[in-house]
């Protein structure tokens, strides 16, 4: 994928299209109909939103199983 | 005017999940404005035709000669919030959350829930409200108002609000929160105000608490004619859903005009029971008299069609159902983001009907019914 985060050292992430540091961002999360606020990294510019694997793999799979449970 | 914990930010992108993400997805921000739209469920119930749910294309249910039910919605919102977002339909955004206080027992429920401490937050008021159209200077009851997020919104709309929490420290926390209302200390099952007080009475995530039949006779006691009653709450699903023969609903009043008693501008609501404060929506009830509470909402609940029932059997018309699923769903997969599948759990002793997998299946819905 051209557009990615790259690492920026001790800092963190930044937007690998725009160069920005990523900051906390109120995001509204949907799966299945439901739908919630959480706040994830995302770029100041562009407005992409990051998603890194251990919270994919956490947090985020918890969340799908217990909607797919429902 | 609302809290800023009850308003997602003006910006608020949305993300997609796209299935299981192993490695690390990346979700693109629409950045589109969170509308604060109601989330409407699919399955409702038009008790002017009796068609079931789910019958009707758009499944809406409305008992109302006109049938306009969402032609104030976006007046209201202008009317309560300016052109700031409404609060979202499951909880807060993160930056905004509530901070409980330290010895608050639901404070990790709050947290997410931000004051209203229930599935759908005021979204679902809103929408009750848009439904009724109550006019300006009406009052409206809030039974079991907890912190007094209800009161607040019917404050900045224009109506007089009268809350009542049977635990005083609740009651005094919505007594600072909406200085305008008046509040009380009591029971649902006991409520200390005359016979036809109110325009409206709003039960929202109580009911399953109380004694229901004792609750639900006070409620109709206390309702104006042609007042209506709110319902919020957790209902067990199954059952048939399909409401019986439609009555006519009557021309459209000003309530204000009805029989009934006004409050007083500033003063107590009228009280036909003068009776010391009692506090606590304790198991045990009302002081002195057995009580049939159930230990939870979960155990307390019942079947849409059975409180349809009970409704009917109070003379009570039902004007409306909404069965409101997802406000219960999206609250359960934020406290499980919050504080993961194992804290989500713990969590459930605040809230039994929140719990997945279980063998009763449960729903969440919002009631209207007119006295």
């Amino acid at each position: 994928m051209a557009h990615a985060f790259s690492k920026a050292g001790p800092e963190g992430w930044s937007c690998g299209k725009c160069g920005r540091k990523l900051e906390p961002v109120s995001v509204n999360v949907e799966y299945m109909g439901s739908s919630f606020f959480v706040e994830l990294p995302g770029c100041p510019d562009c407005g992409s939103i990051l998603i890194d694997s251990e919270l994919a793999e956490g947090k985020m799979l918890e969340v799908e199983k217990l909607l797919e449970d429902k | 005017m609302n809290r800023p914990e009850d308003r997602p930010s003006r910006t608020s992108p949305d993300v997609q999940f796209s299935g299981r993400t192993p490695g690390g997805a990346i979700g693109r921000a629409t950045g589109r404005t969170a509308d604060g739209a109601v989330n409407l469920a699919d399955g409702r119930i038009d008790n002017r035709t009796g068609d079931r749910i789910d019958d009707r294309a758009d499944g809406r249910v409305d008992n109302r000669a006109d049938g306009r039910i969402d032609d104030r919605v976006d007046n209201l919102t202008n009317q309560v919030v300016g052109d700031e977002a409404v609060a979202d339909k499951t909880g807060v955004p993160p930056s905004q959350k509530a901070k409980p206080a330290a010895d608050d027992p639901y404070g990790p429920l709050r947290r997410v829930t931000g004051s209203t401490l229930r599935p759908g937050g005021l979204e679902l008021t809103k929408r009750a409200l848009s439904f009724c159209r109550f006019p300006q200077g009406a009052s409206l009851l809030d039974a079991g108002c907890g912190q007094g997020a209800t009161l607040e919104l019917l404050l900045a709309s224009g109506f007089k609000a009268v809350g009542l929490d049977a635990d005083p420290a609740q009651a005094a926390q919505a007594a600072q929160a909406a200085q305008k209302a008046e509040t009380r200390i009591g029971f649902l099952e006991d409520l200390p105000f005359a016979d036809a007080s109110f325009d409206g009475l709003f039960c929202e995530c109580v009911l399953n608490l109380t004694d229901r039949e004792r609750a639900l006779r006070e409620i109709a006691r206390t309702l104006k004619p042609g007042g209506f009653f709110i319902l919020s709450d957790i209902f067990k699903k199954g059952g048939t859903l399909e409401l019986p023969a439609a009555k006519q609903p009557e021309p459209k009043k000003n309530l204000l005009a009805s029989s009934g008693t006004s409050l007083p501008t500033g003063s107590a609501a009228p009280s036909g029971t003068d009776r010391p404060v009692r506090s606590g929506f304790r198991s045990d009830g009302p002081a002195g008299e057995a009580s049939s509470r159930p230990p939870d909402c979960r155990q307390g609940a019942l079947t849409i069609r059975e409180m349809l029932t009970q409704l009917e059997n109070l003379s009570l018309v039902v004007d409306l159902v909404e069965d409101h699923q997802k406000a219960l769903d999206s609250l359960a997969a934020a406290l499980v983001w919050e504080y993961g599948a194992k804290g989500y759990a713990q969590l459930l002793g605040l809230g039994g009907c929140l719990e997945a997998g279980s063998k009763e299946k449960f729903t969440y819905a919002l009631v209207v019914a007119r006295k």
